[in-house]
């Protein structure tokens, strides 16, 4: 089942009154879609305000959500539109490509990341968990770091990291699930129980 | 042929069991289509587009401001995802202006078309290569929608399902179908405003230098292009991130576009064809007497043969 | 090495990796459901949901500048009403349409059959074009043409040409 199908299952899912598989959704692309409000919005208090409304929106949209587009294309363009009501109610004018390159002179994309930041203690834990999977996978064994890079950086099939790797598809999925449980031990203690981020 | 063809856009565009609409009379067929044309070239606006290729698998977000200026427009492109890239265009000159990091890079363009403006000024004569009708109404970016079904008359185009503003013809959604129905590439508006007082911020034009040439005569020579179709770009240029220079010629009709591009050889080019998914571009690689020939574009195999098969390299002169 | 395996014992050994399989999309139509019937039902597998799409934003350059957004957008859905609104099958591809494409196809293979020149198509061995070679006649085309650029994945075939008689 592709990515796509599975989020279109979890879809089916809050439409036959689950709400709460509606957070697995949250979760999987919320990052994401801030990553990409930031190119229209400055400020990081609004782009997460622009996020959380559009995933209300979305939530309320789903009935009419016909899954012939990407869960996360319709997604996003409820995103763009929400961002850009906010712009226009607020008087603002719409950020330009010269604006942006003109004052991040000195910085690379990642400046605009770095203004997502809200708060200085979410700020640290961000940068603990970045700092944690860096190390985490600095310390992994060459064949389970392989993995999992050819897998979440270049986006690799099982089957076409198998044939780069030259091993079974089998050990492809096997070393990929031991270097994210090798991560994740590695998150534990800065991430909390579970119990911290039930919803 | 065409009965054939109808059964399956018709098939295609309703969800309904009814057929669409039977093919409007010529005459009336090209008011429609002049009518759309012009919908987006005196009108100011300003939204966002999702343009769409190969499935949903790849899509970009763009905003585009448009605004009459004297009896020409105005328009700004601006990708919204991906790598910042903004296309300007007035009357004088249209340049692309992209961002890398901290570098900037401003290139001429030498057309100034682009989404909402599918069809060309003169749209009328698109009623020759492709009949119309009327499909179900619908809507698109909020508004209602008037639905037309823009059917190539024979195989050398890709045909079009296009959603205009009911009232006043804008283009909201334009669909790219193949033969088949299959959905090949689609521009829809996410969020639409017209007849605003847009700004066009951004960018002052930039002096530029020149980023094109006249062609030269090159000793190549079309001997025969698909109905419909003329030459309707000659320039010497530069690819992007290649070096050199090569002669750039796009042949269309109006509303399909075939891009030629020639090259001296060094050593002998082996011929080549290339598809993309669905077979929504066609590429053909082939020497022609001294010259690589690549001709490549958003049109059915047919239609990139033909241009490729009747290039002659012209005899030389004594 | 030794690796802690995940906090909540599994049912089996087999589907200890299932949802990792699941998230890059590799398991079949049967085992996927079993995958997501299980992140359902349990809050441990809800967090290793959570825990890995993290990691995988995290490597892609996506910080987590916002831990607690999850919980806050769920918690202001606490307050809409629940949906019931199940999905529209999706319609199947009616017969007459692959029947009328059928024939169409068959025309214009018949009449690209009737020009002079009948390509070949082979295999393409070691001379098979990289997409970069492409690339910029693509990207130099789409910006006259419509202005968006996007890349296309393309795949070729060698051909002969007969040339035309004269």
């Amino acid at each position: 089942m592709s990515d796509r199908e599975i989020d279109l299952q979890l879809v089916e899912r809050v439409r036959a009154g689950d709400q709460r598989a509606y957070g697995l959704l949250v979760e999987k692309y919320h990052r994401k879609l801030m990553r990409l409000l930031s190119r229209m919005v400055r400020n990081s208090d609004e782009i997460e305000d622009i996020a959380q409304e559009t995933f209300i929106k979305a939530y309320r949209a789903l009935p009419q959500f016909r899954g012939d587009a990407a869960f996360y294309t319709w997604l996003y363009r409820i995103a763009v539109n929400t961002a850009k009501n906010h712009l226009m109610a607020r008087g603002r004018e719409l950020p330009t490509v010269s604006d942006q390159a003109m004052n991040d002179e000195d910085e690379p994309d990642e400046r605009l990341v770095a203004q997502n930041i809200s708060t200085p203690e979410s700020e640290l834990l961000s940068k603990q968990v970045a700092y944690a999977v860096d190390e985490a996978v600095s310390a992994l064994p060459e064949e389970l770091r392989q993995a999992i890079t050819l897998r979440e950086i270049e986006g690799m099939s099982y089957e076409e990291i198998a044939d780069t790797m030259a091993c079974p598809i089998g050990t492809v999925r096997s070393r990929i699930f031991r270097a994210r449980e090798a991560i994740a031990a590695k998150l534990r203690p800065i991430l909390g129980t579970s119990e911290d981020r039930r919803w | 042929m065409n009965a054939v063809r109808h059964t399956v856009f018709g098939l295609l565009l309703t969800s309904s069991t009814a057929w669409a609409g039977a093919p409007l009379a010529q005459t009336e067929a090209a008011a429609w289509l002049q009518k759309i044309a012009e919908a987006s070239r005196h009108i100011s606006y300003e939204g966002v587009f999702v343009f769409q290729q190969g499935g949903a698998s790849q899509s970009q977000t763009l905003m585009v401001t448009g605004r009459p200026s004297g009896a020409h427009m105005e328009s700004r492109l601006l990708t919204l995802d991906g790598n910042p890239r903004e296309v300007r265009c007035s009357q004088q000159v249209s340049f692309t202006l992209m961002v890398n990091g901290s570098q900037q890079q401003i290139e001429k363009r030498l057309n100034r078309r682009h989404f909402p403006d599918l069809l060309p000024e003169n749209a009328a004569e698109l009623a020759n290569w492709y009949s119309i009708s009327l499909g179900t109404p619908s809507r698109a970016a909020g508004r209602d929608c008037t639905t037309l079904e823009i059917t190539p008359k024979d195989v050398y185009r890709w045909g079009y399902v296009l959603c205009v503003d009911k009232n006043n013809a804008f283009p909201l959604r334009a669909v790219m179908i193949n033969d088949e129905g299959q959905v090949l590439m689609q521009y829809s508006f996410a969020d639409l405003k017209l007849g605003t007082q847009p700004k066009m911020d951004g960018h002052p034009m930039p002096a530029m230098p020149e980023a094109a040439k006249p062609a030269t005569g090159s000793p190549i020579e079309v001997t025969e292009l698909p109905p419909g179709f003329n030459r309707i770009a000659a320039m010497r240029r530069q690819l992007p991130n290649r070096k050199g220079e090569v002669e750039h010629w796009v042949f269309s009709d109006g509303l399909t576009h075939v891009s030629l591009f020639l090259e001296p050889v060094q050593k002998p080019v082996l011929p080549i064809k290339g598809q993309s998914k669905q077979g929504m571009i066609n590429l053909i690689k082939r020497q022609v007497g001294d010259w690589q020939a690549t001709v490549l574009g958003e049109a059915p195999w047919a239609t990139v043969e033909s241009i490729a098969m009747h290039l002659e390299a012209k005899p030389a002169t004594p | 090495m030794t690796i802690k395996t995940a906090t909540a014992p599994l049912a089996s050994q087999a589907e200890e990796d299932a949802l990792s399989a699941l998230l890059d999309g590799e398991l079949s139509q049967t085992e996927s459901l079993r995958a997501l019937a299980r992140i359902h039902s349990a809050p441990a597998e809800r967090t290793r949901f959570r825990t890995y799409s993290l990691i995988g934003d995290s490597l892609r350059g996506l910080p987590d500048t916002h831990p607690d957004f999850t919980t806050q957008v769920m918690a202001a859905l606490k307050n809409e009403p629940t949906l019931l609104a199940p999905m529209p099958r999706r319609r199947e591809r009616r017969p007459a349409l692959w029947l009328a494409a059928a024939a169409v196809s068959a025309i214009t293979w018949g009449l690209w059959q009737s020009l002079p020149d009948q390509p070949i198509p082979a295999p393409m061995a070691a001379n098979a074009p990289r997409p970069v070679d492409v690339e910029p006649y693509l990207a130099a085309h789409q910006d006259f043409a419509q202005a968006v650029i996007a890349p296309a994945e393309m795949q070729f075939t060698q051909v002969s040409f007969v040339e035309p008689q004269r």
